[in-house]
């Protein structure tokens, strides 16, 4: 069992009631959300394609005081970080992680900004000297988004630019988004990118490649698919050549996709270079310098041997970065991840490599 | 480009740049393919702040994989493709009173 220090780069905090948003939001964009008080306020959130039919959350996260799971620092307390050697857990909101779904994008800017005031106010105000967060970049209006992670990008505790929703509709390497990029690596922040940000009507995309499917369990088993477009994408646009000081952590897609798809992309980048010149090295090399991953959720192969023999294929030691995904229904518990994973990479995998890519080391 | 066969060695030899001569063995050494029978052309260069500026280099004489279009330096036989240490064969090739004369070395012909 591992008794060291353990960064948790997916901690799910969130709002007990969207209407603590509302102080936060300007004079009229609180008239636009509330509609001066009536019933029927605006969502922050637009409905997902495919509600899971158990509820996103864990059944025992649920605050007693009331409001969705993440929402109490108590319970969290007494679930996650208390049970644990949490020293640091980096906070990727709840409901807000997707406010970049809203078709709206100046409401989805003004949210970005609200949400991200709400989240410094109240959980990165040091007392909890463990949680550090990220800013929610709304990337319909990638200069406003570049413009925001400007704004809060030098506060202490802001450890990344957050992109989850897919706000344009275009893999994440596409020249539209490079003004996040730059504000990045001028601040010396990674960009984290979670999975799952294509499950919104609002934004007219299938979540997985070749139509919507029908279910919940299709669209969950296949949410790595995003992350390995946003991954290509990026790669191929140079956004690594571009930005050379830039980092990159892939959040929520599981692990056993990347030999796959790094095989893939070195092999054809031999046939098709001339379509990207300007890439410099193998896609797999900037994959291995710029990008880390999370671990959650780890896939259970059939046999513990195998798994092994995955991981040490992708060189795991090196670029996983432990995430619990609390308090999501499909968290991986720290305990069972350190059973899942050899020994000796505990130390790496649990701590330094989130460490070396937040900058954290003697900070 | 043209493929000339030696025994049972199939060579590709190269003119560029007026007279620029390269002797290449006509197998791909990713799949065994026929790599001088496909194309010739410079090096196509860019550089990720302008994309736009899609450019060659004719310095870079380039032999395109007939197979799989993989590329290889006329000159050395190394793989374009940044991250691959794959290579042709190549020959010395000199002139001598208007003949190509190529040194297969010990290959047998
Ligand atoms: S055999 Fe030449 S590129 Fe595949």
């Amino acid at each position: 069992m591992y008794s060291g220090p353990i960064v948790d780069c997916d901690i799910h905090h969130d709002w007990p009631s969207q209407d603590v948003l509302l102080p936060y939001l300007s004079a009229g964009w609180r008239e636009y959300a509330t509609r001066s008080g009536g019933r029927q306020p605006m969502p922050v959130i637009p409905s997902e394609v495919h509600p899971n039919p158990g509820g996103v959350f864990r059944d025992d996260a649920w605050p007693q005081e009331g409001g969705p799971p993440g929402s109490s620092h108590a319970l969290m307390e007494e679930q996650l970080l208390g049970p644990y050697r949490v020293e640091r857990g980096l906070l990727t909101f709840g409901a807000g992680t997707y406010l970049a779904a809203n078709a709206n994008p100046y409401w989805a800017a003004e949210l970005a900004r609200a949400a991200n005031d709400w989240s410094i106010e109240h959980w990165l105000d040091g007392s909890d000297a463990r949680l550090y967060g990220t800013a929610i970049l709304a990337n319909q209006l990638p200069e406003e988004a570049a413009r925001e992670l400007r704004r809060i990008g030098g506060h202490p505790r802001v450890a990344a630019g957050l992109l989850a929703t897919n706000g344009i509709g275009k893999p994440f390497g596409h020249p539209l988004f490079h003004p996040i990029y730059e504000a990045a690596e001028e601040l010396g922040l990674p960009i984290a990118i979670h999975a799952a940000g294509e499950s919104f009507a609002s934004m007219r995309l299938s979540p997985v490649g070749s139509g919507v499917p029908s279910l919940y369990l299709e669209h969950h088993t296949l949410i790595p698919q995003g992350i390995m477009t946003h991954l290509v994408s990026m790669i191929v646009h140079g956004v690594f050549e571009k930005f050379p000081r830039l980092r990159v952590l892939l959040m929520e897609a599981g692990v056993a996709w990347i030999p796959a798809v790094l095989w893939r992309f070195d092999m054809d980048f031999r046939g098709l270079r001339r379509e990207a010149p300007w890439l410099k090295r193998a896609p797999s090399e900037y994959f291995y310098e710029h990008v880390r991953v999370t671990t959650q959720p780890l896939e259970i192969a059939p046999s513990r041997r195998h798994m092994l023999g995955l991981l040490e294929l992708i060189g795991a030691e090196d670029i996983l970065c432990f995430s619990s995904d609390y308090p999501h229904w499909d968290t991986d518990d720290i305990a069972d991840i350190g059973r899942n994973i050899p020994e000796a990479w505990h130390r790496k995998v649990f701590h330094d490599n989130a460490m070396e890519l937040f900058g954290w080391n003697g900070a | 480009m043209t493929v000339v066969r030696a025994g049972r060695v199939e060579v590709g030899i190269v003119r560029w740049d007026g007279d620029q001569l390269y002797a290449l063995r006509n197998v791909c050494p990713h799949a065994g393919g026929p790599v001088c029978r496909g194309r010739l052309g410079p090096r196509i260069v860019a550089s990720a702040a302008d994309p736009l500026a899609l450019d060659v280099d004719d310095a870079c004489p380039t032999v395109t994989c007939a197979w799989h279009g993989w590329e290889f330096d006329a000159r050395d036989g190394r793989a374009v493709a940044p991250g691959s240490r794959l290579r042709v064969r190549t020959y010395p090739v000199r002139v001598e009173e208007g003949t190509v004369l190529v040194d297969l070395g010990r290959a047998r012909a």
